[in-house]
């Protein structure tokens, strides 16, 4: 990414830290590789961390993160700014995902964790949250998750999924609901 | 049934919690979380459920994922992407027209409705849209049906009547045609059109014996002659008559009204077929015949030549001749049907049941099992040809709409599925 951070001399531009996601996507269309650098660093971790949440093989998540962000490089000349660059980054994540997912079953696939551990997990440990999260209903998760992690707004989840918003807080809270049960029964 | 008064729903305390509510409503949803304490208790299970999820955190991403996506990046040209120095890049709209979804939703639901048109709709339907050339040939056959239907009679002083009495292979002839002279055509053609003319008379009779004599009689009366005769006479059944006779055209009126008579008439059928063109034709034809037949005979006489070329004048010459004489059989047969009217009569005796003559139960039993079978068998047989009639078409019907119906389910099935639970959608 050094190569990409070289500035163009002659010109003077507000940091790109300090630009928007969307801002700088129309950079990256008029040809600044800073700008998709800029993003890139912005959401690297991100799309692997969607990826490997959903995922039990990390090089496969990997390649997913890799196939995301290249598609983003390919189609820059596609992107218009009609919503966040956040949603429109997780909405080729989601299909990568969608496509991985019906390529290797053609029904939805649980959640992929380890497998549990024997005894008492604490509830402050990720294993536990792993393991009560698979335990949602598949679409309750998908929608928790894409809120908790990805931290997309309401409207961005029904777009992504393609349902209405209320849909989605309706999932949302119930998962929510399962996961104070799974929580309290444990404490208990 | 317990009814929820809480002002506020749960969903929108949540909401409120990630700032999803409008900053009017998520005002007064704040007010009312500070005085409700199930409200502050759920707020802050929500909270702590939140914070527990993120206690799931990822490794960092393998650095391979860098040197892939930098390498490529490296690639992109370092300037305005070509073709689209525009910022709001648009996709062409014969794309966003072709490969729209609601495109090949229109279109299979096109094709659906054609197809049930086609296989289903009733034919009235396509009455609109049918071939104006069609629609004025069945005018035009409309016309001529409607020509032959009227009847006429030949005038009184028809030049084709026939001699009277002499009715058979050797009838007299009297007329031009009967000196075959196509010159006087155009006098023939003044007379008016030439009609056969047909007939259908069912008569319910008492006695078929006494019918079939009075028939007779009336046949000869009117210098007429019964062509076939069939009697019915079956055990149980009553006994008919099937007959064809036929009258000279100018007399068929008054046959009509006297085989009327012989008893109640169930049917009475009157057509005619107009073949005018067809004796014009045939004349000129046998014109051409003869002349070309003198024309040959003329050359066997006058020139001399080698053999083969006299035989093949002479198996001309009689190939020629037969053509002639078929055709003036079929001029013959013509002008016969013409000048002698063709009446179907059908009498039937007025039934009477007598004791002991009848089916035997049995028999009877018998004939409604094997009919029963032959039914059954029949309706199913119709059954499958129906399918395989229609079967093709509805096949290709479920397939066009199965793929849009399995994107329309997998896309809404769900969320409908969990409004019809909900029995209701939560409104802010």
């Amino acid at each position: 990414m050094a190569a990409m951070r070289r500035r163009q001399p002659g010109r003077t531009r507000p940091p790109l830290t300090m630009a928007s996601d969307e801002a700088l996507m129309l950079e990256f269309q008029q040809g600044s590789r800073e700008a998709f650098a800029e993003l890139f660093e912005r959401y690297r971790q991100a799309v692997y961390s969607f990826f490997r949440r959903r995922l039990r093989d990390p090089a496969r998540a990997e390649e997913l993160a890799q196939e995301t962000f290249l598609a983003v490089l390919r189609g820059i000349h596609r992107y218009e700014p009609h919503a966040t660059f956040r949603s429109y980054l997780y909405g080729i994540a989601f299909r990568r995902l969608s496509s991985e997912r019906r390529r290797a079953s053609h029904s939805t696939v649980p959640l992929e964790v380890d497998p549990p551990a024997a005894g008492q997990l604490d509830p402050c440990d990720a294993q536990w949250v792993k393991r009560a999260i698979e335990q949602l209903d598949p679409d309750h998760r998908e929608v928790l998750m894409l809120r908790e992690y990805e931290g997309l707004g309401y409207d961005d989840i029904a777009a992504l999924l393609r349902i209405p918003v209320n849909t989605v807080r309706s999932r949302l809270f119930r998962a929510r609901m399962d996961l104070k049960s799974q929580l309290l029964a444990q404490t208990e | 049934m317990m009814i929820d008064l809480h002002p506020v729903e749960k969903e929108q305390v949540m909401a409120f919690l990630d700032g999803e509510l409008e900053p009017k409503l998520a005002a007064q949803v704040a007010a009312h979380i500070r005085g409700c304490s199930e409200c502050r208790k759920l707020q802050g299970d929500l909270r702590e459920v939140s914070s527990q999820v993120l206690n799931w955190v990822v490794e960092p991403a393998p650095s391979k994922l860098t040197q892939v996506v930098d390498a490529e990046a490296q690639a992109v040209p370092n300037g305005p992407v070509p073709g689209h120095g525009k910022v709001r890049m648009s996709i062409p709209l014969w794309r966003r027209v072709v490969f729209s979804r609601i495109t090949w939703a229109t279109a299979c639901l096109v094709l659906c409705i054609g197809i049930v048109l086609k296989v289903f709709a009733p034919a009235h339907l396509y009455a609109p849209f049918q071939d104006q050339s069609s629609i004025a040939t069945q005018r035009e056959s409309e016309g001529i049906s409607a020509l032959a239907r009227v009847r006429r009679a030949p005038p009184p002083n028809s030049a084709f009547a026939w001699s009277t009495g002499e009715r058979g292979g050797g009838g007299n002839y009297i007329g031009p045609g009967s000196n075959a002279r196509p010159a006087d055509l155009p006098q023939d053609l003044s007379i008016g059109p030439m009609i056969a003319h047909t007939a259908l008379l069912k008569v319910s009779v008492k006695d078929v014996g006494v019918a079939r004599e009075a028939v007779d009689k009336i046949v000869r009366q009117h210098w007429g002659y019964a062509a076939s005769m069939t009697m019915h006479s079956e055990v149980g059944a009553p006994r008919t008559i099937e007959s064809e006779v036929h009258i000279p055209a100018e007399q068929i009126d008054s046959a009509l009204t006297a085989l009327k008579a012989l008893g109640r008439v169930e049917q009475e059928e009157q057509g005619g077929e107009e073949v005018t063109a067809q004796v014009i034709d045939l004349d000129a034809r046998l014109k051409n015949a003869r002349e070309a037949e003198i024309r040959l005979q003329d050359i066997m006489r006058t020139r001399t030549g080698k053999v083969s070329d006299v035989l093949e004048v002479e198996k001309v010459i009689t190939d020629t001749r037969e053509s002639i004489e078929r055709m003036e059989a079929e001029r013959k047969e013509l002008r016969g049907r013409v000048a002698y009217s063709s009446i179907k009569l059908e009498l039937h005796e007025e039934y009477q049941a007598t004791l002991g003559t009848g089916t035997p139960v049995g028999g009877k039993i018998r004939n409604a099992i094997v009919d029963g079978f032959q039914a059954a068998g029949s309706g199913a047989l119709a059954v499958f040809l129906w399918l395989l009639n229609v079967g093709p078409s509805l096949l290709l019907v479920a397939l066009t709409i199965f793929w849009p119906a399995r994107w329309a389910w997998r896309r809404h099935g769900k969320g409908w599925r969990e409004w019809m639970e909900r029995g209701r959608t939560p409104q802010l």
